[in-house]
């Protein structure tokens, strides 16, 4: 490059396409776990395809590690049921938008364990602010623990609270929108509500959830 | 036209008959001004809501109602009148013509534009009322394509309105 500005376009273009192109020959580690975030009106759907859990409003990870021999980042397919969304983690990765009838992807690689706070970052309608989302990073064995905790069979009712709770929740339109493992309620509509009361939140991270059913009045539009 | 000169009735039919780029172009800026009155209370509105987290003083809706047009408005009915003001204002005397290649038509164009302003704003007072906001539209001013299409959104105003002001 002498000073000629056309070989410095030249040279600049020559290594973006590098660059590009090494990235997207990129392998992808074996330890990653794979993620696929759905976007709705005004909730995230969350799947672990190689786990087969389904979740709502938080994505569970484990924690990476520097060393590339020992790295599990977290591999995210983004998508979108309606309307455009965005995923917006921003500790963790920059913005991706979620396209209907478009996979995109993102990676989130965190080093340290916690909650990080995210939410909608493309205005997709009346409830938008309100489209929270969470990222918990686990230790390793938390991980595998939340794992567990997950593919385990819904418990069954016990207190009379929780039986009376069963019977409305059965007794309703409500098995119409949403999905309990192992039971009548296969909607697909709304978030699954199998480990609903393990989640921190409920209403897509509007309300603190207190781990009982009771806690809340009832929040849910009648259809 | 047989009225006094100087009185209101005068005033308005010299706006209204006038083709002379110089007048043409102030009524571009003054309807822009007017616009950026509302488009600027409206953005009051919107930052009152946010003063205060998890605040009630707009519903969901109205909210998203108010920067749409907020947004809507100042790019259409206030930017890019005022450029279109100061161009038509200064263009033909920079070039040394004696007006713009067709001045009916430049006319023709600012009353468009006012009217579909007028028209826009016009949603407010619509369907649910004004304390919902009418039916302004409320997909944000990009209007980018799912959330505007029929199955996501309801109401016609601001297309119609947006296809009159170009």
């Amino acid at each position: 490059m002498d000073g000629d500005s056309d070989s410095h376009y030249g040279g600049a273009g020559l290594v973006t396409s590098r660059t590009i192109g090494e990235i997207q020959d990129m392998k992808m580690p074996e330890n990653a776990v794979k993620v696929r975030v759905v976007g709705h009106q005004w909730w995230w759907e969350v799947h672990y395809p190689d786990l087969g859990i389904i979740t709502a409003n938080e994505i569970h990870v484990p924690i990476s590690d520097r060393d590339p021999a020992k790295a599990t980042p977290t591999h995210l397919i983004l998508q979108s049921a309606d309307v455009m969304h965005s995923f917006w983690v921003p500790q963790l990765a920059g913005k991706t938008d979620l396209i209907p009838n478009k996979d995109n992807e993102s990676w989130i690689d965190p080093f340290e364990t916690g909650v990080y706070f995210g939410n909608c970052a493309e205005y997709c309608g009346t409830q938008h602010a309100n489209m929270l989302l969470r990222v918990i990073v686990h230790t390793p064995e938390g991980f595998q623990k939340w794992v567990a905790q997950q593919k385990a069979a819904p418990a069954a009712p016990q207190t009379p609270e929780e039986v009376e709770g069963h019977r409305i929740f059965f007794a309703n339109s409500c098995v119409n929108c949403h999905k309990v493992s192992d039971s009548v309620a296969v909607g697909v509509f709304g978030p699954d509500l199998s480990k609903l009361m393990m989640r921190q939140t409920i209403g897509a991270g509007l309300l603190r959830s207190t781990g009982k059913i009771s806690g809340h009045g009832c929040a849910i539009r009648r259809f | 036209m047989g009225e006094e000169h100087g009185s209101l009735t005068a005033i308005v039919q010299e706006l209204v008959y006038t083709v002379d780029h110089k007048k043409l172009g102030l009524m571009y800026i003054g309807s822009g001004l007017l616009f950026f009155v509302v488009a600027g209370i409206m953005a009051t509105l919107i930052r009152v809501q946010l003063f205060f987290p998890s605040s009630k003083f707009l519903e969901p809706d109205v909210f998203n109602r108010f920067f749409t047009m907020h947004g809507t408005a100042m790019i259409f009915l206030v930017a890019m009148p005022w450029v279109f003001g100061f161009a038509n204002y200064l263009v033909p005397l920079m070039i040394g013509t004696r007006d713009m290649a067709f001045p009916r038509l430049n006319a023709f164009g600012f009353w468009v534009f006012l009217f579909s302003g007028l028209f826009l704003f016009s949603s407010y007072f619509t369907a649910p009322g004004l304390y919902n906001a009418g039916s302004a539209p409320n997909v944000g001013w990009f209007a980018y394509s799912p959330l505007t299409a029929k199955a996501f959104s309801r109401g016609t105003a601001r297309i119609t309105g947006r296809f009159l002001s170009f």
